[in-house]
């Protein structure tokens, strides 16, 4: 029978913590990997844990991998596509919570909230310090009332994003949050948000730098806003 | 004429044939226009060196081959600022080219899969 929700995670080079991820999964839903290039044995290790490995040629950038899990989520009656990072340092056991809020209050998408929830110590300076601030101008622009605009553990409603198919083509490679939030709220897109907790990497290094990061946001705020104005 | 200037009406030719030639591929008309004005140029200048001064001066420049290095980077400018332009069209396609590619490799291996459990299923029910 087919389940009604479905994780993406998009991963690269995480073989020593894909396989841990994946048997906290619970048994109702489907996981979808995207290897985003990957030069380990990630979609080894992920399909040894049956989860369903979609792999990039080359390494195509975070969103895009996002994006490439979306478009196979859609292809199958999904009920909710979660979306949620592949370092560890999202909870699976959550997951039931996303489900639940989406369908208590009907809203389209559902967002994990550091700021709502908690952060492991030691969580980096430019997270801490310019997160907040970056959450308020998206909430400006987008007229939503986000806490944490940039957290990687988010849920949809499938039918939402068939209807509204348009907004996954021509995104920012690496850093859409701001873009994908600002193209939500113009198709009127619902958000409500849950407290989660941020483990802390347990293995590897995070690929954003400061100004990688910064900079790739604010290419992503402005294409929003452009996308904003011309569709 | 000097050596130089004989070595420049044959770059210069050559230059005329091979955009005429891209010209007839490509059916790209700015191109062509833009690369013979530089051909033409280079062949006129080898051929009056001291052309060059008299356009130089319409340009209120005293020497010559000033000109010359000034209109050069100029036009480099515009090339890699062209190259850069169509490097990042490049890009991008290759991304979606490379995206359109994993999910298609996803449909057949998932068309495989259902074939081959459609097949066990009638060997089943025979």
């Amino acid at each position: 029978m087919q389940k009604k929700v479905v994780v993406t995670i998009a991963v690269l080079n995480e073989q020593r913590i894909v396989g841990d991820i994946l048997s906290r999964m619970p048994d109702w839903v489907d996981v979808i990997i995207v290897d985003d290039g990957s030069t380990d044995d990630t979609a080894k290790t992920a399909r040894a844990h049956g989860a369903t490995v979609i792999n990039h040629p080359l390494n195509l950038g975070q969103s895009m991998a996002f994006v490439t899990g979306l478009r196979v989520a859609l292809m199958d009656d999904y009920e909710v596509i979660i979306e949620m990072d592949g370092d560890g340092q999202h909870d699976p056991r959550d997951i039931p919570r996303f489900v639940d809020q989406m369908r208590k209050t009907g809203c389209d998408i559902v967002v994990g909230s550091r700021r709502l929830g908690s952060s492991y110590k030691g969580e980096p300076f430019f997270r801490r310090t310019f997160l907040p601030p970056l959450t308020k101008l998206l909430n400006w622009i987008t007229g939503y009332q986000l806490t944490d605009s940039m957290c990687g553990y988010r849920a949809f409603k499938a039918d939402s994003l068939r209807k509204h198919a348009r907004l996954l083509q021509d995104m920012e490679r690496q850093y859409a949050a701001a873009e994908l939030f600002i193209r939500f709220s113009k198709a009127g897109l619902t958000v409500t948000e849950i407290p989660i907790h941020l483990k802390k990497r347990q293995h590897g290094a995070s690929y954003k730098g400061l100004v990688r990061y910064g900079w790739g946001v604010a290419r992503s705020i402005v294409r929003g806003i452009r996308w904003r104005k011309v569709s | 004429m000097r050596p130089i200037g004989v070595l420049g009406l044959i770059i210069a030719s050559f230059g005329i044939i091979a955009s005429f030639r891209q010209y007839i591929r490509r059916k790209r008309i700015l191109g062509l226009i833009l690369w013979m004005i530089v051909w033409l140029s280079l062949g006129i200048v080898s051929i009056f060196p001291p052309i060059v001064y008299f356009i130089a001066s319409l340009f209120s420049m005293v020497y010559g081959p000033y000109f010359i290095f000034a209109v050069s980077i100029m036009g480099l400018y515009l090339i890699v600022f062209l190259l850069y332009n169509a490097l990042k069209g490049l890009e991008g396609q290759v991304c979606h080219l490379a995206q359109s590619i994993a999910l298609l490799e996803y449909s057949l291996e998932r068309s495989d899969q259902d074939a081959k459990k459609g097949g066990r299923d009638d060997s089943r029910s025979e």
